[in-house]
């Protein structure tokens, strides 16, 4: 059995009053790819800075390769394991400086320059036109792919990424993907990757984890129904959607309330069956498919007029329903399917 | 009127002509400030980033005092270190008085407070991401101050260069601490107060152009390094 790199145990991280990280018990693989997922300030972050030896857990245990890091020297660690912060900063210098910048810092000096080299071109950006630009001349998107050069460049066993594709053009997000992937394929790197990209996560990660209140759980793709809620007849509570459509529903706490529909409680069908047991039937039109690279589950996001859905189906299920972007199915879940925010 | 036109042309004469006068005291003063700038940056700097990357208690009160010595008058510093250096004083053995290296730490004392509220300001505002970035490329901890200094070198040079502004053009450090001997101690500013006084204006015409060009060339580099700096 191999250890785990990094093994927690009753991790806990406090902003003031505030848990921001109660993990129980998480053992990440060497050479696997974590996905994590989750709102904004649900802990995501607050654990990759854990595993970059950035932020000491307030009370519990986080193991190394076997070694709990309690008092360990933290430069020693840090360079082991690399963060690419969710809003990259670039040193005020060139993109070459940038990307050697870590290389430096270890001593690097024989080959360093095919290293900066090798490491942009990773991340698809030609060292010929981009080496010797200064930082201010670089997009957006430019600017993520040299921070993760420069991160990528060290070859630290473990590489920590978060939300790498926020704000970046199509092109990058396709880039980005394969880096992470080709640092797994070049010195078996082990990634933790942060995104709220579920369809680009699912490519990516061999697992995915799901946080809710700084724990982790299950990931769960989920649909929203905002309401509000109207009660119609044999107890049952109605939405309209902007569709035209209506959703029928048990009955929810309030008028107000959030409906939360799993994507995994919806059936996907090309035509709507008579005398089904399912009260809701909503016709969508497919717009976007994706597989989840640990599960093997397919995502179908799919629209009601307006109203994204996501529903998650087994490949074979969509592969005999011959589905594809564009096609009209019909997305059917029970009235009893909610659960309520 | 015609005496300041006729000034100007007798200006131009000593300046290009290489009247030894007026040039001695260009040079005792790029000697003077050469000396206080390294003083200043030398015992600045490191107290500037202690500052700006520590916590430490009575951190806000020390804060508030290096900025209210940003505007120490330079005939208080010239009194406080004449008391020091002149005979009865407890640094008068040392005969700094009338010397160079005396007006120097007047000048170091003007200008000390400038290099450390600058440099400790571009540290402690700098983006906070400047640090972590740095310790997830695995900067060690010896190398971090030097890796920030190079992040806000822009700003750190700004602040020399006000901070040389500062020493420069003071009048009251170099007259009390200095004496305005000719050929040893007489500056530009005082040379020119002396000369003024006497109704010599071609010599006061023609160092205080000297004073206006290293102005014009210092407020030049501090426009440069303030647009990088915010670049």
């Amino acid at each position: 059995m191999t250890t785990p790199i990094y093994r927690l145990d009753n991790v806990k991280v406090r902003y003031g009053d505030r848990l921001a990280l109660d993990v129980e018990h998480l053992e990440i693989d060497p050479g696997s790819i974590l996905g994590l997922e989750g709102p904004n300030g649900s802990g995501k972050s607050t654990l990759l800075r854990v595993l970059a030896f950035l932020e000491a857990p307030f009370s519990g245990v986080l193991a190394f390769r076997g070694t709990p890091v309690g008092g360990a020297d933290l430069h020693e660690l840090r360079t082991q394991a690399t963060l690419l912060l969710q809003d990259p900063y670039l040193l005020r210098t060139s993109v070459f400086e940038n990307v050697a910048c870590g290389l430096r810092a270890r001593g690097t000096r024989e080959g360093l320059k095919g290293m900066v080299f090798h490491s942009l071109e990773m991340v698809g950006l030609d060292p010929g036109r981009f080496a010797r630009r200064p930082w201010t001349a670089l997009s957006g998107g430019e600017a993520r792919r040299v921070a993760l050069a420069s991160r990528l460049a060290i070859r630290t066993p473990v590489l920590l990424l978060d939300e790498p594709t926020a704000g970046v053009d199509k092109e990058s997000v396709v880039l980005l993907k394969s880096a992470a992937l080709k640092a797994r394929e070049e010195w078996g790197a082990t990634l933790v990757v942060v995104s709220h990209d579920m369809p680009w996560l699912g490519q990516v990660a061999d697992s995915l984890l799901a946080f809710q209140d700084g724990r982790p759980g299950e990931s769960i793709v989920q649909n929203r129904f905002p309401g509000p809620w109207a009660e119609s007849s044999e107890g049952l509570w109605t939405m309209m959607l902007g569709c035209g459509e209506a959703v029928v529903s048990t009955r929810p706490p309030s008028s107000r309330s959030v409906g939360l529909l799993d994507a995994e409680d919806i059936t996907v069908a090309l035509e709507k069956a008579r005398g089904l047991s399912t009260r809701n039937a909503l016709p969508v039109t497919v717009q976007e498919m994706s597989l989840e690279n640990g599960s093997g589950a397919v995502l179908v996001k799919a629209f009601c007029g307006t109203l994204p859905l996501t529903a998650r189906l087994p490949r074979a299920s969509a592969g005999e329903l011959g589905l594809v972007p564009g096609t009209q199915a019909w997305f059917l879940f029970k009235a009893s399917a909610f659960r309520w925010e | 009127m015609d005496f300041i036109v006729q000034g100007f042309g007798q200006a131009l004469g000593l300046l290009f002509g290489g009247d030894p006068e007026t040039w001695s005291a260009v040079e005792v003063t790029i000697r003077l400030t050469a000396l206080s700038m390294l003083a200043s940056l030398l015992l600045g700097l490191p107290l500037g980033i202690l500052l700006g990357t520590r916590d430490f208690p009575g951190k806000r009160l020390v804060r508030v005092t290096v900025d209210t010595c940003l505007a120490l008058p330079t005939v208080v510093v010239g009194l406080v270190v004449y008391a020091f250096i002149s005979r009865q004083g407890p640094m008068g053995s040392l005969d700094l008085l009338f010397t160079l290296r005396g007006m120097a730490i007047g000048q170091s004392i003007l200008a000390l407070p400038i290099v450390v509220a600058l440099t400790a300001s571009a540290l402690d505002g700098a983006d906070p991401r400047m640090v972590l970035t740095l310790q997830t490329l695995g900067t060690p901890p010896g190398r971090m101050v030097l890796g920030l200094l190079r992040e806000v070198r822009y700003s750190v040079l700004a602040a020399a260069v006000t901070a040389y502004g500062r020493v420069v053009a003071e009048v009251g450090v170099s007259m009390m601490l200095g004496g305005n001997i000719k050929w040893h101690t007489r500056t530009i500013t005082t040379a020119i107060t002396l000369e003024t006084g006497k109704g010599e204006f071609s010599m006061g015409i023609a160092l205080g152009l000297v004073l206006l060009a290293l102005s014009f060339l210092l407020n030049g580099a501090l426009s440069v390094f303030r647009r990088r700096a915010s670049a």
